[in-house]
């Protein structure tokens, strides 16, 4: 859960929604049912990922299944993690 | 509420048009008034950035600071159509409104860079005799890094629509053949795109006259100023500039969405050159 936890404090920050998202967990759900997660939002995390874990994103990575949840996010960081 | 300065918003003459300038005039004008002529960002983050601008206009008005925005040509209010923008023509429009705001009578001159407006300020410092200082707001390092992040705008947003994301190698490719591409409602020429991605702040060694002031804005106390530019100040520093570098917590003011401000920035920044008066 520790991952999860990283990832949940760097959407909350990059999005800042501060206590809305005290109880995010893996299963919350992210593009489609925050509206600030827009584009450039996504980017912004994106971004800030690859500062936090210094990993680099290809273009394909960039997709809605990524984004779906918490869950799905932190499984492709942990997949860039194990690289 | 009595207010310290007049806000007179106008057209000055660029080399392709008009380009619309907004000029916050402090009531009290003297030799020593310090003129702030910003170098905006371009296309959302100028968009993004704008009220805080806005906010640090109001406040260095209030403390008897001029400040002169402008519009580059193609962006804004000004004349011409996004896809008309060209990064050496930004530069050039920048320029041109420092020589307004000399022509307005001030003999103290500082560029504000906001974001890829730190890396335009960096390619004109040289053509500015006497600039007073320079202040960067969240400075662009890399415009490669940057102009990625900018594209992956365009794959964020085929998100969830049935549209073939593309990838930034065929964006490249295309703008290579001279097409300009679209990217969250903007049309980037390719005079824009190219000038923005051969764009690095370590390139530049040829001001160390001019005192920086550097502002980083970050998400939270755990997070560290990014790497580059840590780099970036090392290499001037080596070189001989005087840099300060202040941080500031607060959101990504240029990135998330609307009205998320940092009034903790302009505090800082307001107090920083109350206190280091030049």
């Amino acid at each position: 859960m520790e991952l999860a936890d990283e990832i949940i404090s760097i959407v909350r920050e990059v999005l800042v929604l501060g206590d809305r998202a005290a109880n995010f967990d893996l299963s919350t759900q992210l593009i489609g049912a925050i509206p600030e997660f827009d584009s450039m939002a996504v980017v912004g995390i994106i971004t800030a990922l690859e500062d936090e874990y210094g990993c680099v994103f290809s273009d394909d990575e960039i997709s809605a299944e990524v984004f779906e949840t918490i869950g799905s996010l932190t499984e492709l960081v942990k997949a860039k993690l194990d690289e | 509420m009595s207010q310290n300065y007049t806000l007179e918003p106008g057209y000055i003459d660029g080399a392709l048009g008009s380009l619309f300038t907004m000029h916050y005039r402090p009531n009290k004008l003297t030799e020593d008034t310090e003129c702030f002529v910003v170098a905006p960002s371009f296309a959302e983050e100028m968009n993004r950035c704008r009220y805080m601008c806005t906010m640090l206009a109001q406040s260095l008005a209030e403390n008897h600071y001029a400040y002169l925005s402008i519009d580059p040509f193609g962006t804004g209010d000004s004349e011409g159509d996004f896809i008309d923008a060209d990064w050496q023509q930004a530069c050039a429009d920048i320029i041109t409104a420092v020589g307004y705001a000399k022509k307005l009578g001030y003999k103290k001159i500082s560029l504000l860079g906001i974001r890829l407006g730190a890396l335009q300020v960096m390619q004109i410092v040289s053509s500015i005799p006497s600039l007073t200082r320079i202040v960067f707001w969240q400075p662009v390092v890399s415009g490669k890094t940057t102009l990625v992040q900018f594209l992956r705008i365009k794959i964020a947003a085929s998100i969830g629509r049935n549209e073939k994301p593309g990838t930034i190698d065929e964006f490249d490719a295309q703008v290579a053949q001279g097409d300009s591409i679209e990217v969250a409602g903007y049309d980037v020429s390719p005079g824009l795109y190219q000038g923005i991605k051969s764009a690095n702040l370590k390139d530049h060694l040829d001001f160390t006259s001019v005192p920086i002031a550097w502002f980083t804005t970050l998400n939270s106390v755990e997070r560290k100023t990014p790497r580059a530019e840590l780099d970036v100040m090392d290499k001037w520093k080596q070189a001989g500039a005087h840099i300060d570098h202040n941080i500031v917590i607060g959101p990504s003011y240029w990135q998330v969405h609307e009205r998320t401000l940092v009034p903790e920035l302009v505090t800082a920044t307001v107090n920083y050159i109350l206190d280091n008066k030049l």
